[in-house]
């Protein structure tokens, strides 16, 4: 089964040819400033790109990533009328994405006739999040329940990794049931605690602004701060907005542009004191999730960082969290999940379809 | 030496008068409804030894309640004042560490009053009171923050721009610190270790506020309040963590009126404005224990009392983490020292660590100190009644039998007059 994975970001439009379960895409590529050029323009060059690597037919099914599905998108969903239908109602709530998913949707019926597409929620995985962990201690009448609750940003990339890491327990015979910390490490990282693998705790807020310490992005922060810069620096909302989302974090720490990778490798020099600030808050949220779990069996990482940065974090974890909770040497398994967000989105996608049309796959 | 505290409130201070270093309490009481007129007269609440007294009298600011308290104790020549230690709850970025209070102290402390406004502004007319009306009556300053001034520079930095941080001393500074330090001093003599090796995640956890605290080697490293006390925990009224971007759509909403989202934030939010009926843990915990049938809006009232739980089981876990091998959780204050419920249900299931409560000891801790973790918890778990005005008064006398200048004035026989 052919299928066409879509990532629209806000500047680019990620795309992949992926051909059958568990295979490396075919062809990857980027459309750049697709928001400048449209839509059609845009996937009419991806058709043009498939089309030059022998891809002259239409893929069977299309799987379009999507960050907020709201409380409604429990999991990935076959487009069709209704679909739409709680797509537009779900505008009011993520304002930021859905209405380019709209369109994107239109685009696609149009240079893709007949494809299938699945949409694959980022937060679905923490849908059904706790209502203790997902709920802030503020009136309930100010927001609404779903305007101003916790969700997870990496929710695809999380179910994948705690369901590697599940396996592996299973095969070494260590435990039927997991508690896995799985970290994502990417420009905005996020931390969740998965107890047989249904989220109990993540670090992300309403958006992923609250958390871990990002690349540009302040995570947990004094929400009298918040109020403070607004007000003493003469900022207003916005402006503050794009300072705590934009201009700081690690990169606002270092005085320059960092990545995340960079900072966790940096053991000396510069950048030294602020991989210890990083180290310190994935402790905490490591420690919360602990706790919250009542124990831990493995940690998985995730993300475009993992491979890099696992190696280093992963027995760091395990030697801090060594000192007070008592862990088996052998036991103290941390694992990389290697899968791409687009093989993940081309298996959510062939699954949802092969269910629905039940294909062999 | 007799020893005056002060421990101030917008409306309200509380005094006690200790002789140091017996550590005995001779006086005490409480100045109420300071300042305007309310629905109830103001008055001042004060007992010498066992004797209670009521003194209605009016008191349209804290320098009248001052004078009418040392007038109180005056009228015993037992019970005169020999030095006064105030309660700060706010050092700001330059007074790091317990101070005798001078000129150059009170410019500071004016100059921030702004980031503790409810707290230090009536500490600090206090200050000024005394100082005109007692000239010679060495004060000193006693703050919450002291005790997190030298945290590491990893947990007391926010990741925003340095520089911005920097020119505006944005923080982390951490409160209850005196709390803290003090029940985990008593944890250290009980354990008897000294408490320069102590490793403990001390739970002030009061009616109003409320701070977790990470201990490692006698020294805090850690506490859940931040720039402000907003920062943490979810308090009575307090939200604690929240997400940036929500504060930012409330000030948006609230038209840029920042001081009514601060205020919706510090005083409607927390068990408030989650259970919509008491800020007070208790009866959010006594109405869910109700039950579904007994209790009327049973979801939205358990609800709240498990987020509150939550939220401390989480920071409990994250300051073990930190701590690492940890000799014991301290819980104090009012609820911590009086709501064995809290306790139990913050610790339980936190087996990993080491940590076990025996609920019979749990329940039956009613005379503090208490030890009320199982036999084979590895992690002891104390409660531990704070005593803030204490330990205000031995920082007193420390502060002042090591200024040489007073040693002296001390060990002759001390003697001023007071002038009002």
């Amino acid at each position: 089964m052919d299928t066409l994975v879509l990532i629209p970001g806000r500047r680019n439009l990620r795309y992949a040819l992926l051909s059958g379960e568990h295979a490396g895409p075919n062809l990857q590529g980027s459309v750049l400033d697709w928001s400048t050029m449209g839509e059609e323009r845009a996937m009419a060059l991806i058709r043009e790109s498939a089309k030059g690597e022998g891809y002259g037919t239409l893929p069977d099914v299309i799987g379009v990533r999507c960050i907020n599905g709201g409380e409604g998108f429990k999991g990935p969903a076959l487009v069709d009328e209704a679909v739409l239908c709680q797509l537009r109602e779900l505008v009011s709530q993520a304002p930021m994405h859905l209405p380019g998913i709209l369109k994107l949707l239109q685009t696609t019926e149009k240079v893709f006739p007949g494809v299938p597409v699945v949409l694959v929620f980022e937060t679905s995985f923490f849908t059904d999040l706790p209502v203790r962990e997902r709920t802030y201690a503020i009136p309930a009448e100010l927001f609404g329940n779903a305007a101003s609750r916790r969700w997870g940003f990496h929710g695809l990339y999380h179910r994948a990794a705690c369901t590697k890491a599940a396996r592996t327990l299973i095969d070494k015979g260590l435990r039927t049931t997991s508690r896995i910390l799985s970290i994502f490490l990417g420009p905005q990282p996020e931390l969740a605690a998965v107890l047989d693998l249904k989220p109990v705790v993540v670090t992300s807020g309403t958006t992923p602004l609250e958390g871990l310490p990002g690349e540009t992005h302040c995570g947990e922060i004094d929400p009298a701060l918040v109020l403070k810069l607004s007000q003493d620096s003469n900022f207003g909302p916005e402006c503050t907005n794009n300072l705590l989302t934009g201009q700081s974090g690690l990169s606002g720490l270092a005085g320059r542009s960092v990545t995340l990778a960079e900072v966790i490798a940096a053991d000396r020099g510069e950048l030294a004191p602020i991989r210890e600030l990083f180290f310190y808050r994935l402790l905490l949220a490591a420690g919360a999730g602990v706790a919250a779990m009542g124990g831990i069996d493995a940690i998985t990482f995730s993300g475009c960082y993992a491979s890099g940065s696992a190696p280093i974090l992963g027995p760091w974890i395990w030697s801090r969290l060594s000192a007070s909770i008592s862990v088996d040497p052998g036991k103290q398994l941390w694992e990389v999940c290697p899968d791409s967000l687009e093989q993940i989105v081309a298996n959510w996608a062939m699954v949802t379809v092969a269910d629905h049309y039940s294909w062999p796959v | 030496m007799k020893v005056l505290v002060f421990n101030c409130g917008s409306s309200s201070f509380k005094y006690r008068l200790i002789d140091m270093p017996s550590e005995k309490e001779l006086a005490g009481g409480e100045a109420e409804r300071v300042g305007p007129k309310t629905s109830e007269p103001s008055r001042i609440n004060h007992h010498v030894g066992l004797g209670n007294e009521i003194h209605a009298v009016e008191l349209p600011d804290h320098a009248t309640a001052f004078r009418h308290v040392m007038k109180l104790l005056e009228r015993d020549p037992e019970l005169t004042p020999q030095a006064i230690g105030h309660r700060i709850a706010h050092g700001g970025p330059n007074l790091t560490r317990h101070t005798i209070i001078d000129e150059r102290v009170v410019a500071e402390l004016e100059h921030i009053q702004c980031l503790a406004p409810i707290h230090n502004s009536p500490a600090l007319k206090l200050i000024i009171a005394c100082r005109e009306l007692y000239p010679d009556l060495p004060e000193t300053a006693i703050f919450d923050t002291v005790f997190h001034a030298d945290i590491p520079e990893y947990a007391r930095t926010y990741a925003i721009p340095r520089g911005l941080a920097e020119s505006h001393g944005m923080r982390k500074f951490g409160f209850h610190g005196t709390s803290h330090q003090f029940v985990a001093n008593e944890a250290a003599r009980i354990l008897d270790i000294p408490f320069h090796e102590l490793r403990a995640v001390s739970c002030h956890l009061g009616s109003g506020g409320a701070s977790l605290c990470a201990i490692v080697n006698g020294k805090s490293v850690d506490n859940t309040m931040g720039y402000s006390p907003l920062q943490g925990l979810v308090m009575s009224t307090r939200s604690g963590d929240l997400d940036p971007a929500l504060a930012l759509t409330l000030l948006v909403r609230a038209n840029g009126n920042h001081d009514a989202v601060e205020s919706l934030l510090n005083r409607s939010s927390g068990v408030l404005g989650l259970s919509g009926f008491s800020a007070d843990i208790r009866d959010v915990i006594a109405e869910a224990a109700k039950g579904r049938d007994g209790s009327l809006e049973f979801d939205k009232i358990d609800r709240c009392a498990q987020i509150y739980l939550w939220r401390i089981r989480k920071y409990l876990g994250a300051y073990l983490a930190v701590v690492g091998g940890a000799h014991c959780v301290i819980f104090t204050d009012t609820i911590g020292e009086r709501v064995p419920y809290v306790r139990w249900a913050v610790t339980s299931g936190l087996e990993c660590f080491g940590l076990k409560v025996d609920p019979v000891k749990n329940e039956a801790a009613t005379v503090l100190p208490a030890d009320v973790s199982a036999k084979d918890s590895r992690v002891r778990v104390f409660t531990i009644a704070t005593n803030e005005e204490l330990a205000i008064a031995r920082f007193t006398y420390g502060l002042l039998m090591n200024s040489a200048e007073r040693r002296e004035e001390f060990e002759g026989s001390f003697q001023w007059t007071p002038s009002y």
